[in-house]
């Protein structure tokens, strides 16, 4: 009841009776505060990014003050207010534990005089925790603080008063909204204050570390970060050899590689994406273990070893200390990449581009020559497979426009009112469809009757020179022209009355002729093979059948690949978990009105693919329609512009492999980022640990931790899914409340809100990760990249920035 | 705060914990202090007494309990007040992979200096504390007194006005010490503030101008060395070449006068004997000095003479 009515102020619904002031003030008032909503506005995810590091910021310096308190004997001093603290923490369990009780129905609701009793313990247990907290903080800060903590602190209480204020907004404009009375009273403010208020809170915190950070960061001078690096750079050598270690070891694994990896005959084509897919692997796995060891023993030895007293007794900033170190670790890097990078793309090109490429495209050729035309074509064809996979394959785009389940043409899909959901949807068997559109001129899915925008598809690097389709599309752009000159609308005209009009103009009628000549002579020889092969396949000879299509295929452009990643919204389950659902596809040349239909089944969170004919594109001068309807009753597909695209051959696969050595370049520095900071407060095993915690978090359990955050995991909680596992039960059925399974749904109760928060600190190392699409011949595309770099500084940025301020409270000679 | 006083602390106390913040020792109690600006300044006390601690209090390394720290009138976690202080930590924690030049490059670049500068400094440096035969090999080939040498380079990098050497002399050979203390002299007749540490009272009490003497964390005395030497009710008389008849004379004169007295042969101090070997066998190689009465096994101190002289 919450998420929804937030929702709708983010979404910017028109809510009656509110004036629109009021609408807009609640809308920021949601987008501010809810960590979930943000902004779509360009500017969205920074403010997400904000937001949690405001929240991350609240927490860190609570706990910092704190356990400060508790250190310094200031917090923890009065018995009366620790034993009701103790009191109030203990109740607060038994409350979530009666909460789980009744929801499993094991316990009736009890009410009180219409509040649940649950909401009234809460309260009560909740005030005595909080008033120990404060009288906790007011002490420690009022002893040792200095006098900008003692303003945040004023501050964090004024922005919590705020946040119920928002809250307090927000209640009476869905009440108006409603016209109904404010619902909830009391405790539904304090709910959507306690979900507002926080962020509110740290705010103010982040302001105050903001602005230490920024009269830091003014000191920074380069020729003391060149320094600390300088010296991080010659330790990495002369201490701990780490260059030669790890060139030793890529050298002599890819000596090995070199040696498993031999082309089997039968798997040519694959060749490419194994050398690649093996040596960015390799780079990788080197690199990011080299880093793992290094950058977290970097400082503990350093302060160990005591060699930080005569740095630090220098003018040296303790931000410099983390930043030279950073910038000393990644000049490493760099020369790492560099070379992995030389050598990799060295062996690429002789391994693949002249040991497997050109020597199959000369077997082919000699095939030919000796009139082994089976074997010519297959070899040909391994040829043409690696040089895909060789490439860096670019997506093009449309413009997207929905209709809806009327018919009408609508800027947005259906809105199922699913948080977090940036697509649209189209509704099963409706009307309803979601249309892209591409082609030189079309409209502006902002302003549709003012602007016009290109989404043109570059034809020619989709229709292979001299095959039927690329004929195809000159003869049928000339005869355009023709028509055109001959004042006749080749796009509304007949085919009758355009052929009229080339007849009678007489300019390109030559060279049509020559083309349709061409193109009668490649399109018999093609259907030679193509009856041949039906035959063979009657003689139940598929293998013939196999080669005589293929040999048909050679006189045609290759289909042209169209990929699809949609989500799908079910309002009914289906009978299986995974059952697809269906959509119908259709592409149009608007020019020609060739057509290609289908039906496809849409399996969610996998990239759907078709092949569409590439006769489709002849004479399209760069333009197609493509419509996707959901075909499945009741079900809706939800899609996003960039959900659907064509995907062209064109661009070059080494400065695409570059950029996959960047991205790991890019990992490779928000893991230094982390072993740095972990090194500022930890011994350099512990430092160690946290640091492979974290890589390995962030590789392989970012998906599932992300779950966490986002939605209920299904099976619940970590204590929760462990009895089920146990159990070896279904992850849909409700569990019998069993004791066991009371307390784990308690547990979880009151560990999720923490694991949800932890989360966001795990770098997401799998969204850095391009090397698969570089393996697999796709380019790497300049948003891709871009976002990347964006991810991985918003990731360095906070980690750098708090190992500084942990260097800066801890004293580094004790 | 008068801009004579360099260094001044307040009630300075330190109270080390441990990993729950229970204390474990009180290093220093309750310091109050004021250095001058051109004095040397010594800090006296067995070990453990609180003299590091103070100095890394003073640096900003360590923070104080209780009370403040002021070093040219700025609390001392002020970053920017270090570019005009040089520190020697007790013992020369150096980079171990760096030679002697890059090592003092090295920190140099960490202060504004320009590379024709700097480049200067470091050649001086390296010559002024006599390692110049071995300034390109690494730090981790050194021995403990060259390593000190190229700590004190280190810490005079940057021209400090302010100077905190902690035990300066510990791991030296006489030679050695004699050089740094000559050195200290030097520094201050520039006009720069010296603050040192010992526990080594011989030391200490030929260059220091005042000396604070600590023992477990107070403050037990401060002044000027001379009178916190002087003994002031004895007398002494120092002459060469003093005949028996006039001894009994003197004898007679204070036998008369009913004053009580000894007479001896002033002995001289080791220290001062080594040197002046040296300084002898410098002047004329080769002669060896047979002195029973001083070196037992003579071939002992040749060992540590020629030690001393590859130094
Ligand atoms: N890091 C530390 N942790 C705990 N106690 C320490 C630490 N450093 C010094 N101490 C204690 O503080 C006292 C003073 O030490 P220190 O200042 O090093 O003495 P000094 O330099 O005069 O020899 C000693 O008792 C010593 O054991
Ligand atoms: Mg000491």
């Amino acid at each position: 009841m919450l998420a929804p009515s937030l929702f709708l102020f983010a979404q910017g619904a028109q809510p009656p009776g509110v004036s629109d002031a009021m609408k807009k003030l609640a809308g920021w008032l949601v987008v501010l505060g809810d960590p979930n909503q943000t902004s779509e506005l360009w500017f969205g995810s920074t403010l997400t990014w904000i937001k949690v590091l405001a929240l991350l910021s609240l927490v860190g310096w609570l706990g910092a003050r704190f356990a400060q308190g508790i250190k310094d004997r200031t917090a923890l001093s009065n018995k009366f207010l620790d034993i009701a603290a103790s009191v109030g923490l203990i109740g607060l369990f038994g409350t979530s534990l009666l909460n789980v009780l009744q929801s499993t129905k094991r316990v009736n609701n009890i009410d009180i005089s219409g509040v649940p009793l649950t909401a009234i313990l809460g309260l009560v247990f909740g005030v005595m925790v909080f008033v120990w907290v404060e009288f906790g903080l007011w002490k420690a800060i009022g002893g040792t603080g200095r006098k900008s903590d003692r303003w945040v602190l004023a501050g964090i209480h004024l922005a919590a008063i705020f946040g119920v204020g928002a809250a307090w907004i927000l209640q009476g404009v869905t009440a108006s909204m409603l016209g109904t009375e404010r619902q909830g009273g009391l405790p539904f403010l304090l709910l959507i204050g306690a979900r507002l208020a926080p962020t509110f809170m740290g705010f103010v915190v982040l302001f105050q570390l903001t602005m230490l950070f920024l009269s830091e960061f003014v000191a920074v001078r380069p020729r003391r970060l060149y320094a600390i690096a300088w010296q991080t750079w010659v330790e990495s050598f002369r201490r701990m050899q780490a260059f030669w270690v790890v060139m030793i070891i890529f050298v002599v694994v890819l000596a090995f590689t070199h040696w498993f990896l031999r082309p089997s005959d039968d798997r040519v084509a694959e060749i490419g994406r194994q050398y690649v897919g093996t040596l960015s692997t390799l780079c990788w796995i080197l690199l990011i273990s080299m880093i793992t060891i290094l950058t977290p023993i970097s400082l503990p030895n350093d302060i160990r070893g005591m060699t930080i007293y005569s740095v630090v007794s220098k003018p040296v900033r303790r931000l410099e200390l983390i930043w030279g170190r950073l910038l000393g670790f990644m000049a490493l890097s760099t020369l790492i990449v560099v070379i992995f990078g030389g050598i990799s793309l060295t062996y690429l090109w002789r391994n693949v581009y002249l040991g497997a490429i050109v020597q199959t495209e000369e077997a082919a050729k000699k095939a030919r020559d000796q009139n082994r035309l089976p074997a010519a074509k297959q070899l040909s064809d391994q040829a043409s497979q690696l040089r895909t996979r060789m490439s860096a394959r670019v997506p093009v785009k449309g413009s997207l426009t929905f209709l809806d389940s009327r018919g009408t043409p609508q800027f947005k899909g259906i809105d199922v009112g699913q948080e977090l959901e940036y697509r649209s949807f189209v509704e099963g068997a409706t009307p309803s469809a979601a249309i892209w559109l591409f082609g030189d001129s079309i409209p502006d899915p902002y302003e549709p009757t003012k602007k016009r925008i290109s989404r043109k598809i570059p034809v020619e690097d989709f229709l292979k020179a001299n095959t039927i389709e690329s004929i195809q599309d000159q003869i049928v752009n000339l005869k355009f022209a023709d028509a055109r000159a001959a004042g006749v609308d080749p796009t509304k005209a007949s085919g009758k009355e355009i052929d009229k009009a080339v007849n009678n103009a007489s300019k390109n009628k030559q060279e049509i002729d020559r083309l349709t000549k061409e193109y009668e002579n490649l399109n018999k020889q093609a259907v030679v093979f193509e009856e041949q092969a039906t035959k063979l396949d009657a003689d139940q000879k598929p293998a013939e059948a196999l080669r005589a299509r293929r040999d048909a295929a050679k006189f045609h452009s290759p289909r042209v690949p169209l990929e699809m990643t949609f989500t799908v919204y079910r309002t009914t389950k289906g009978r299986v978990v995974g059952e697809p659902v269906f959509a119908e596809l259709e592409v149009t040349n608007p020019f020609t009105g060739e057509k290609y239909n289908n039906i496809i089944p849409i399996r969610e969170y996998y990239t759907n693919k078709e092949l569409i004919p590439a006769k489709l594109l002849a004479g399209s001068n760069g333009a197609l329609r493509i419509v996707v309807r959901c075909i499945s009753p009741t079900q809706y597909l939800g899609m996003a512009e960039s959900d659907l695209y064509l995907l062209s051959s064109s661009g070059n696969f080494g400065w695409n492999f570059v950029k996959g050595l960047l991205c790991i370049w890019l990992q490779a520095m928000v893991l230094t980022a982390i072993g740095v900071f972990a090194g500022t407060f930890l011994s350099w095993p512990v430092a160690l640990l946290t640091t492979l915690a974290f890589g390995v978090a962030g590789v392989a359990a970012f998906g599932f931790l992300q779950q966490f955050a986002v939605t209920n995991m299904a099976g619940g909680g970590p204590f929760e899914s462990l009895i089920r596992l146990i159990a070896h039960d279904n992850l849909m059925n409700e569990l019998t409340p069993t004791l066991s399974v009371v307390a784990a749904k308690t547990l979880d109760s009151l560990i999720m809100p923490v694991m949800t928060r932890l989360v966001y600190i795990v770098p997401n190392f799998s969204a850095l990760d391009v090397s698969n699409t570089v393996a697999l011949g796709y380019a790497v595309t300049t948003p891709i990249l871009l976002g990347n770099i964006g991810l991985a500084f918003a990731y360095v940025l906070p980690f750098t920035v708090t190992g500084f301020f942990i260097l800066k409270s801890r004293e580094v000679a004790a | 705060m008068s801009s004579d006083v360099i260094i001044e602390t307040r009630n300075l106390t330190k109270v080390y914990r441990d990993f729950w913040g229970r204390p474990k020792v009180q290093a220093l109690k309750a310091l109050d202090l004021k250095v001058h600006r051109g004095e040397i300044f010594g800090l006296l006390g067995p070990n453990g007494s609180g003299k590091t601690t103070t100095i890394k209090l003073l640096l900003g390394l360590l923070f104080p309990t209780e009370g403040d720290a002021f070093i040219f009138g700025e609390p001392t976690f002020n970053v920017a007040k270090n570019e005009r202080i040089g520190y020697l930590p007790e013992e020369s924690y150096l980079y171990k992979f760096l030679n002697a030049e890059e090592t003092l490059h090295f920190y140099g670049r960490l202060f504004k200096i320009s590379k024709a500068e700097r480049t200067k400094r470091v050649g001086r440096l390296i010559e002024m504390v006599g390692i110049s035969h071995a300034k390109h090999r690494q730090l981790r080939e050194y021995s403990k007194g060259m390593q000190r040498r190229i700590g004190l380079a280190q810490a005079l990098i940057n021209n400090p006005e302010l100077i905190l050497l902690d035990e300066p002399t510990s791991g030296l050979d006489p030679i050695g010490t004699a050089e740094i203390k000559e050195l200290i002299k030097d520094l201050r007749d520039q006009g720069k503030t010296i603050v040192l540490s010992g526990h080594l009272l011989a030391d200490m009490q030929d260059i220091c101008d005042r000396i604070a003497i600590l023992h477990r964390g107070e403050l037990r005395e401060l002044g000027k060395v001379s009178d916190l030497l002087t003994v002031q009710d004895v007398t002494q008389i120092k002459t060469t070449d003093l005949s028996e008849s006039v001894l009994s004379e003197v004898r007679h004169v204070l036998d008369r006068n009913g004053v009580k007295y000894e007479v001896d042969h002033p002995t001289t101090t080791l220290e001062e004997l080594f040197l002046r070997i040296v300084r002898e066998s410098d002047q004329h190689p080769g002669r060896r000095r047979v002195a029973a009465d001083i070196a037992s096994k003579p071939s002992v101190a040749d060992d540590e003479l020629a030690s001393a002289r590859s130094k």
